[in-house]
Parts: C-alpha cells; sequence; structure tokens
C-alpha cells in the first residue's frame, strides 16, 4: 500500500503529470479524428520518450494508450467511424442510439464503461499480474487457435440482413488475410512478385478505408443526413447512478473477458470487444434488439477494450512479453530507458513500477474529464460544413493510413478498401466480418499450423487441451443455437 | 480577390527558390536513414541511438525513418530503389542476406553499397529453468538420441538459420518450429524444448532465473551476460552474427560514403551508444567502407550455405 | 423509367455481385493452385491449405446466397438499387485519393493537400473560392507543420516547405 502511495505521489509530480494530461488528450485526439488511431499516436510519440526520464515517458504512453481506448469511441458513436479496432463493436449500437439523438447518453456511457473496465484491469494489474501472468502461458497455439475460431463464429452474429451476405464478408476477409508472407513457411502468396504485397493487408489501413471512405462519399455528396442535437452539458453527459446499475452485470463479465484477452500475447482488442458484446447480447432479455442501440452494446466493448488495456501489461512488465502491438513499442521504451521488464523489474525498481500503475490511474481519471469536456469542442468540429469536413478527413485518412508503417501501399490499400467498402455497403454485405476476419484470420491460421507442427499433425492436439476443448464447445453451441433459431437457413434474417 | 491569388503565386515562388538545392559539399539537407523494423524493436534502438550520435559529427540531421514489414525486405526494397544522393541511407542487418538468398527480395546482396558495420547482436539458446539441459554440450547430446523440439522467430529468420548452423555443426537434427512473436511465452509454457532468440528478449528472465540461455553465438562474450559461454567455446562456431550498419542505395558518390563513414566511426566511439550497447546487450564493433562489402560478402556465402542446405532458397523459382 | 426495366436493373444487380463472386473464386483458385500444394517444408499443412478451406466456403456461401435470391423469397428491400450517381461519386472521390497520393510524391505535401481539397471542396458543393482558398491554405500549411514538423511523419516535402 506504501509503494502505491509512492508511486502516485511519483506520478503525481508535475513533469510527469504534465505528460500525463498531454498523454491522455493526445489520445483521446488520435482516436477521435477519423482516419488517426492510436497505434500511429503511440508510434509516432515514442522517439519523444527517448529523451526523457522513465517516469515521465511512461506517463505520456500509457496517457495515450488509456485515453485512445476511450476517445475511440466518439468517432464511432457520432461518425459511425471507428478510431481503433476495438471500436468498430461500439459503432454497432452506439451510432444507431446517436441517430435517435442520445448520443449524449451512448458517449457518458462508453466514457464511463471504459473508466471502469479500465480500472478494473488496474486493480488486477496491481493485485495478481504475477499469478495472471502465469496462468496466460497456458495459453499455447492450440487454445489461441480455437478461441480465435470461436471469435470467426461470432460473425455470424453481425448479419444485419442476411446470414450468407455476412458470411460472405467474412470470407472475403479471410481470403484477403491470405495474401502476404506465408506465416508458417514463409512462402510469399498471392504477391505478383511485389515486393510491398509481401507484408500482407495491415489490418489498420483496412479500418480506416473501410468505414472512414463510405461515410467520406456519402458526406461530401451531401447525402448524410446530420445527428439530431444533444446536449454536451455534463448533467446530460453522465449518466445516472441506475442507468450504470443496469449495466453492471455487462460491465463485470466485459472487463473480466478484456482483461483476459489482455493476457493473451497476439488476439487483440478486436477480439475482446467481440467477445464481450456477444457475451452481453446472449445473457440479454432482449438479444434482437442489440444493433439498434442498446446501451449494453456501448458499453459492453468499451469496457472491454479499456480493460484490455491493463491485461495487456501484465505479461509486458512480468515477464517482458508485450500483449499487443501497443505495449510492444512501450517495451521498447522501457529497455531504451535501461529498464528491463521481466520478473526482477518489481524488486529491482519497484518504485517504478508502482509509478507506472500511479500513471495509470491518474490517466483514467484524466481521460474522462478531458472526453467529458472535450466533447463540446468535438461537437463544434462536427458543424463544421460537411463540404469543407470530410474532405478534411480524407486528407487524415490518407496521413493515418500513412503513417503507421510510412508506406505509399498503405494508403492505396486503404483507397482501395474504402471503394470495396462503398460497394458492400451499397449491395447489403455488411463490412464489419470483412474487418474482423482480416485482424483474426492470420492469428488463426498461424496458430491452428503451428498446433498441428507441434503434435506431428495428430488434430486431436485440439481436443485434448480442456481450454482449447472449452472454446470449440463454445462455437459449436453458437453456431447450433444460430441456426436452431432460423427455421429455415435460406430466407431468413439474422439474429441483427 | 485577384491581388490575395498574386500574393500566394509570389509566396510560391519564393518558397521554391528560398529551398532550392544549393551546390555546396555534401550534407546540404538532412539524411533520411530508413530502419527496416518496428518502432521500439532492437533495429530501431541501435539505429536511433546511433544515428543520434552520429550527427553532431556530420553537420546534418539524420532522421530515422521506420518502414517495417515483412522481415525488413520493405525497407530494404525502398532504399534499394531510393535515388542514390546520399540523402537516403539504410540501417541495414544480417535479414537483408536471408532476404536476398531466400528470394524474397528480387536481386542479391550485391545491390547495396555497403558503408560501414556498427553493430553486432547475439542469438542464444535458451531453455527453460526447469529443463534438464544445463549446457548446450547437454542439450546437444539429448538432441542426438531424440528429437527436440526448437523454435525461433520464423522459418526463414536468422535465428533459425543460426539454430540449423549449430545442428549442422553439432550433428543433430530436430523439429523446427516457426513461433514468431508468441517464441518467448511459448517457451514459459512448455511448448518448445528450447528457442533460438536475440538475447536481450530474454535477458530479464534470465536474470530472474526463469529461462536459462545455454549459449550464444557471438564473437566474444558480452559483459550484459558474462557467464553465458560462446557456441564456439564449444568448438561449433557458426561464423556468421546478426550484424547491423548502414548500407546506400548503388551508386551513391564516394564522398558521401566518406562522409557518413567519418561521422558513424565517430558515433561508435560516442559514450552514450556504449551505454546503450551494454544496456540492449549488443556489441559495438565499427568496420569501415574498405573492408565491409568484403565482409558483407562472407557472411552472405556462409548464409547463403545454410539456406541451400535447408532448401529454403527454392522458393526463388515460384513467381506467386 | 418504367415498372419493367426498373426490374430488369435489379435483376442485373442481383447477378452482378455473385457473379463478381464467382470470378472472385475462380481468381484466387487459380493462384492457390500455382502455390506448392501437399504438405510445407515446416508443417503437415503446407502454404495452400488454409488458401483451400477460404476459397471452397467461399464458394458454398455464394451458391447459398444465389440460392437466397431466387429459390427463397428473399425480401427485395435487401437490394437497394445501386444508382449511377453513387458510383460515380465513389469512383470520383477514389481517383482523387489516388491523385492526392501519387502527386504528393512529386509535388510534396503541402501542394498536393492544398490542390486536392480546392478540387474535392468544390466538388462537394462549396463554390465560393473566398471561403475555399485561405481554408485549404491554412489547414495544408498546419497539417503538415504538425505531422511533418512536430510528429516527425516523413511525408514528402518538395518546393514549398
Amino acid at each position: 500500500m506504501d509503494l502505491l502511495v509512492d508511486g502516485l505521489i511519483q506520478a503525481l509530480a508535475w513533469k510527469p503529470l504534465l505528460f500525463a494530461v498531454l498523454g491522455s488528450f493526445l489520445g483521446i485526439v488520435f482516436a477521435a479524428i477519423p482516419g488517426l488511431t492510436v497505434s500511429m499516436g503511440i508510434i509516432l510519440l515514442l522517439p519523444f520518450t527517448f529523451h526523457m526520464a522513465s517516469v515521465t515517458s511512461m506517463s505520456l504512453l500509457v496517457g495515450v494508450f488509456v485515453g485512445g481506448m476511450t476517445g475511440g469511441s466518439i468517432s464511432s458513436i457520432l461518425l459511425n467511424i471507428p478510431g481503433n479496432p476495438a471500436a468498430i463493436v461500439t459503432s454497432l449500437d452506439g451510432h444507431p442510439l446517436a441517430r435517435q439523438g442520445r448520443a449524449g447518453v451512448a458517449l457518458g456511457v462508453a466514457f464511463f464503461s471504459s473508466f471502469l473496465g479500465g480500472l478494473f484491469s488496474l486493480v488486477c494489474l496491481i493485485t495478481i499480474a504475477p499469478q495472471l501472468a502465469e496462468f496466460a502461458l497456458n495459453f499455447g497455439a492450440p487454445e489461441l487457435a480455437s478461441l480465435v475460431l470461436l471469435g470467426l463464429c461470432l460473425i455470424c452474429g453481425f448479419a444485419q440482413t442476411s446470414m450468407s451476405k455476412a458470411l460472405i464478408s467474412g470470407l472475403l476477409g479471410l481470403s484477403f488475410s491470405t495474401v502476404g508472407m506465408d506465416p508458417i513457411d514463409s512462402i510469399p502468396r498471392f504477391t505478383f512478385s511485389v515486393v510491398q504485397i509481401q507484408q500482407g493487408v495491415s489490418f489498420l489501413p483496412v479500418m480506416i478505408g473501410l468505414f472512414a471512405v463510405p461515410e467520406i462519399i456519402s458526406g461530401m455528396r451531401g447525402s448524410v443526413v446530420s445527428l439530431p442535437d444533444f446536449s454536451t452539458r455534463l448533467r446530460d453527459l453522465l449518466p445516472s447512478p441506475g442507468t450504470l446499475a443496469g449495466l453492471w452485470k455487462t460491465l463485470a463479465q466485459s472487463s473480466l473477458i478484456g482483461t483476459t484477452i489482455g493476457l493473451l500475447p497476439g488476439t487483440g482488442s478486436a477480439v475482446a470487444a467481440l467477445l464481450s458484446y456477444n457475451t452481453a447480447q446472449r445473457r440479454s432479455p432482449e438479444p434482437e434488439s442489440f444493433g439498434k442501440g442498446k446501451l449494453e452494446g456501448v458499453s459492453a466493448p468499451e469496457a472491454a477494450n479499456s480493460a484490455m488495456t491493463g491485461g495487456a501489461m501484465i505479461p509486458m512488465l512480468t515477464l517482458g512479453i508485450p500483449g499487443d502491438p501497443v505495449t510492444a513499442v512501450m517495451l521498447g521504451a522501457l529497455t531504451i530507458q535501461g529498464l528491463a521488464p521481466g520478473p526482477l523489474l518489481f524488486e529491482s525498481h519497484g518504485g517504478f513500477v508502482f509509478s507506472i500503475f500511479g500513471s495509470f490511474f491518474i490517466a483514467l481519471f484524466l481521460t474522462i474529464v478531458i472526453a467529458l469536456l472535450g466533447i463540446r469542442l468535438f461537437v463544434q468540429v462536427l458543424r463544421v460544413p460537411p463540404g469543407l469536413l470530410f474532405p478534411s478527413i480524407a486528407v487524415f485518412c490518407v496521413i493515418g493510413a500513412f503513417a503507421l508503417q510510412n508506406s505509399f501501399f498503405d494508403v492505396f490499400l486503404m483507397i482501395g478498401f474504402g471503394l470495396l467498402g462503398y460497394f458492400m455497403q451499397k449491395f447489403d454485405y455488411p463490412i464489419m466480418p470483412l474487418l474482423l476476419a482480416i485482424i483474426l484470420g492470420p492469428v488463426f491460421e498461424k496458430n491452428a499450423r503451428m498446433s498441428l507442427i507441434l503434435s506431428d499433425g495428430d488434430p486431436g492436439i485440439f481436443f485434448r487441451k480442456p481450454i482449447s476443448l472449452v472454446f470449440l464447445a463454445l462455437a459449436l453451441l453458437y453456431l447450433v443455437s444460430v441456426f436452431l433459431k432460423r427455421t429455415s437457413f435460406l430466407n431468413r434474417r439474422g439474429p441483427a | 480577390m485577384k491581388k490575395f491569388l498574386l500574393v500566394f503565386a509570389l509566396a510560391f515562388f519564393v518558397a521554391a527558390v528560398s529551398v532550392a538545392p544549393a551546390s555546396a559539399a555534401y550534407p546540404t539537407k538532412p539524411v533520411e536513414m530508413t530502419i527496416t523494423f518496428k518502432p521500439g524493436g532492437a533495429a530501431d534502438i541501435s539505429g536511433r541511438t546511433v544515428a543520434k550520435a552520429a550527427e553532431k559529427v556530420f553537420g546534418q540531421p539524420i532522421v530515422a525513418v521506420n518502414r517495417p514489414g515483412a522481415g525488413g525486405t520493405i525497407g530494404f526494397a525502398y532504399v534499394k530503389t531510393a535515388p542514390p544522393t546520399g540523402y537516403k541511407i539504410g540501417w541495414l542487418s544480417a535479414s537483408i542476406l536471408t532476404g536476398t538468398t531466400m528470394g524474397k527480395l528480387p536481386y542479391d546482396y550485391r545491390a547495396w553499397d555497403y558503408v560501414s558495420r556498427l553493430v553486432f547482436e547475439g542469438t542464444a539458446i535458451v531453455v527453460r529453468a526447469d529443463s534438464p539441459y544445463k549446457s548446450l554440450p547437454e542439450l546437444v547430446k539429448a538432441a542426438k538420441s531424440k528429437t527436440l523440439k526448437i523454435g525461433s522467430a520464423g522459418a526463414g529468420s536468422f535465428t533459425r538459420l543460426t539454430a540449423s548452423a549449430l545442428a549442422q555443426k553439432a550433428g543433430f537434427k530436430f523439429r523446427h518450429i516457426p513461433l514468431g512473436k508468441r517464441r518467448v511465452p511459448s517457451l514459459l509454457g512448455g511448448e518448445v524444448d528450447a528457442i533460438s532468440v536475440h538475447p536481450p528478449e530474454v535477458l530479464a528472465l534470465h536474470k530472474a532465473g526463469k529461462v536459462r540461455m545455454l549459449a550464444v553465438s557471438f564473437p566474444k562474450r558480452h559483459p550484459a551476460y558474462p557467464k553465458v559461454p560462446l557456441f564456439s567455446e564449444h568448438g561449433w562456431d557458426v561464423g556468421f552474427y546478426q550484424f547491423r550498419g548502414l548500407h546506400v542505395p548503388k551508386g551513391t558518390p564516394k564522398e558521401a560514403v566518406q562522409a557518413l563513414h567519418k561521422a558513424f566511426e565517430v558515433a561508435a566511439k560516442d559514450p552514450k551508444v556504449l551505454a546503450t550497447a551494454e544496456k540492449r546487450g549488443f556489441l559495438v564493433s565499427y568496420m569501415g567502407p574498405d573492408k565491409f562489402p568484403a565482409f558483407v560478402a562472407k557472411q552472405n556465402a556462409l548464409i547463403k550455405e545454410v539456406v541451400v542446405s535447408l532448401g529454403l532458397d527454392k522458393k526463388k523459382k515460384m513467381k506467386k | 423509367m418504367t415498372e419493367e426495366s426498373k426490374k430488369i436493373k435489379r435483376n442485373v444487380g442481383r447477378l452482378a455481385v455473385p457473379i463478381l463472386l464467382v470470378v472472385f473464386c475462380i481468381w484466387y483458385g487459380s493462384i492457390i493452385l500455382e502455390l506448392p500444394q501437399g504438405p510445407g517444408t515446416e508443417g503437415p499443412l503446407g502454404p495452400s491449405f488454409v488458401p483451400w478451406v477460404w476459397a471452397a466456403l467461399l464458394v458454398v456461401l455464394t451458391l447459398v446466397d444465389i440460392g437466397t435470391d431466387y429459390l427463397g423469397k428473399a425480401q427485395d428491400k435487401a437490394h437497394v438499387a445501386i444508382e449511377r450517381k453513387g458510383v460515380f461519386d465513389a469512383l470520383t472521390l477514389c481517383l482523387m485519393l489516388v491523385g492526392l497520393a501519387l502527386l504528393m510524391q512529386y509535388v510534396g505535401f503541402t501542394a498536393a493537400v492544398i490542390a486536392f481539397l480546392a478540387v474535392s471542396i468544390r466538388w462537394s458543393g462549396i463554390r465560393s473560392w473566398k471561403v475555399i482558398l485561405p481554408y485549404v491554405v491554412i489547414f495544408a500549411l498546419v497539417v503538415n507543420y504538425v505531422f511533418h514538423h512536430i510528429l516527425k511523419v516523413p511525408l514528402p516535402q518538395d518546393w514549398l516547405f
């Protein structure tokens, strides 16, 4: 406890505090501006931390991470353009809510869910980090393959009109995900001897293209219906205690899912958001109203993706294993400071570790305050005439796609998928399964094939491991329940 | 309105003229250094540290730009096609040799000009702390009687080639597991018997007694892990090491190469660089443009031998 | 437009996507054929296995999709008739974006953005140059300053900053 207080005091010194404010602010801004992403923010800010003190640099990066996970919901809800992969799920119910004039409530719930999810994961991080890190080591290749397969099955839940169209969209995504270097044999696939294609279809430029470009097209040609006005007064944004109390179950299970997924290297926030959304939907008394503007549908993915931040930091700090791309960058920042995260970090630099916890805690508070106050500013930006606003967003999309890997190939990828996304929407093929499949496809392929290498070609490995078996059973149960709900597979509407 | 436009046109013109290149000696403007791996990784950290130190002598900023993807090939291809003016340089690693010999890049290592080598990085064979193998000879002995699972960063990765070269020298066979990013958790979780990995990734775990570095392929013992023996001490020197240095597009002027050489030679002695090297577990070892190309050629021959013996070069023949 | 021609148009729209999907499947399959088949160098499943699975599932679902459209009683609402204007708009914007990305590499970021914004803002309905010019110039300069000079994104710079 003393250590915790010390850490908090260290993180509250003026310089770390200043950078925590800056970090949270920039995190929100990067996530909220369509086209820019949190990953991009972290990548761009990393070089600045090389010349900072260790506590200060971590305050900045943790601030961006936490701020970004919350800020992603803003453009998701108000513009239907998600700011990070996790927020694509948020837009499912968040944007319909905004269309109904309940944007304020949706934003308030999103911010508070993020805050509470983050707080939950921070508590896990402080209290049982080493134990959780040990637990996460039980997830080997077969477990991850089964988990991701479950995630892929949940795509059925995104069928808005026709199940086969959602699945086609998902399979298109899976096909695209095989482009580039084969994850096991390192053989270039579908690259047409072009070196740039070897890196494959990176999902962040695809996400920017798929979601932002169709909105830009409709926005520029005046076919976008402006959102109904909503009050941005603090009183109207803060969700009532009753609302939050009604959401406690969703919050609890989503935070748990988020933290757990965060622990597992290489799965990512999209799985966390998907699983928690689906869990909330299945446990809800009225699952059919999800996707039409349900607060649970906003709260679940937001709590989960925020909880993922703390979860991802657990293996990073205790074992030196990054849980996701953002913590991988943080690990780099720590090592350049001469601190080697690992089991000894807590003993040798215990004070420093607790100052990270302190910054995390402060960042959570700052983020919610900045988000609640900043929303007014953001709404002002939305009042800019669409003729000016949307072309400017297009420029941000180009920068956002470019700056992730400093590659023009990614810019063309973004534009290409933007066009695809526009036509898919026009022909009523949902785009979300496509993106989720592009994110999950490579993870699935890699771990499935790796499992078979480990087991010497015996597919039994997926069924002998208890954790893997549970995920496979859940996936099967889910598919069966989806098909049972529909008397005939042809000609039915999905559980939208 | 017309006046407004005129002022703008004028402003454009003035700006265009003022930044027109003056014909002074190289360097007259900032130099862009491509780093072929992600921000925060080993290549990024050593590259940025060295570039920062070289700037002082160089007289112009050396701006590090990450162009990651496909095991470094994206960045190497970028440097290959950049104009050979001396203003676009690259932070290369031995991956350039694996990339070209395996046919991921459609040209061989002679497609670039090599300026200087700055850094060596080790490759270690690592087991869990509860593993029965206490030393590399013990592991090799066991590997001769049963097939061990040894993981690496990927099928054509440098760590895999090192493990395979060791196996050839020591005379054992193993099952290779291309673990990718999950290499360390996979070892800790018990999926594989050992992994071949760059030491900084496991150094903290090694110090905490969670894993054991059996031996490292490196030119000499490193102060960050002085007790870990070298491959060569057991008589299994693989001969090639992960090195990093500078390269430039083919045909870059000699003056530019010399100016870069001078600046980076000084950087190699910079106390900050040496301090980072010790903390990050790499070794600073400078080699200038007079000897470096020959060194690269020699390393290429050694690496190519392993790649060919593993049949990895066959991919070259496949078009797609 | 007569009722009849509307119907024809809708049917064309219904056919276009499945045909495109089938073409995609064939093309995708033809490339998989050129990959090494059978077990891979590292493990029992080679590089072509997983693509085959996705391709096969895609073919099955495309058939199901065609089935839902023609055999079942799918609601016509599901087929939003695509107007020529929408196609034109989408293609124009994407071409302009491609133009921006290409132009940037020759004339630098700032100039390219000024050109792109000026054209696209006018295209999206704001006609007054008095509004457009100051906005695009200030926007381009500020964005270039923030991203290039502060955040060090290596956006191409040429004449003009």
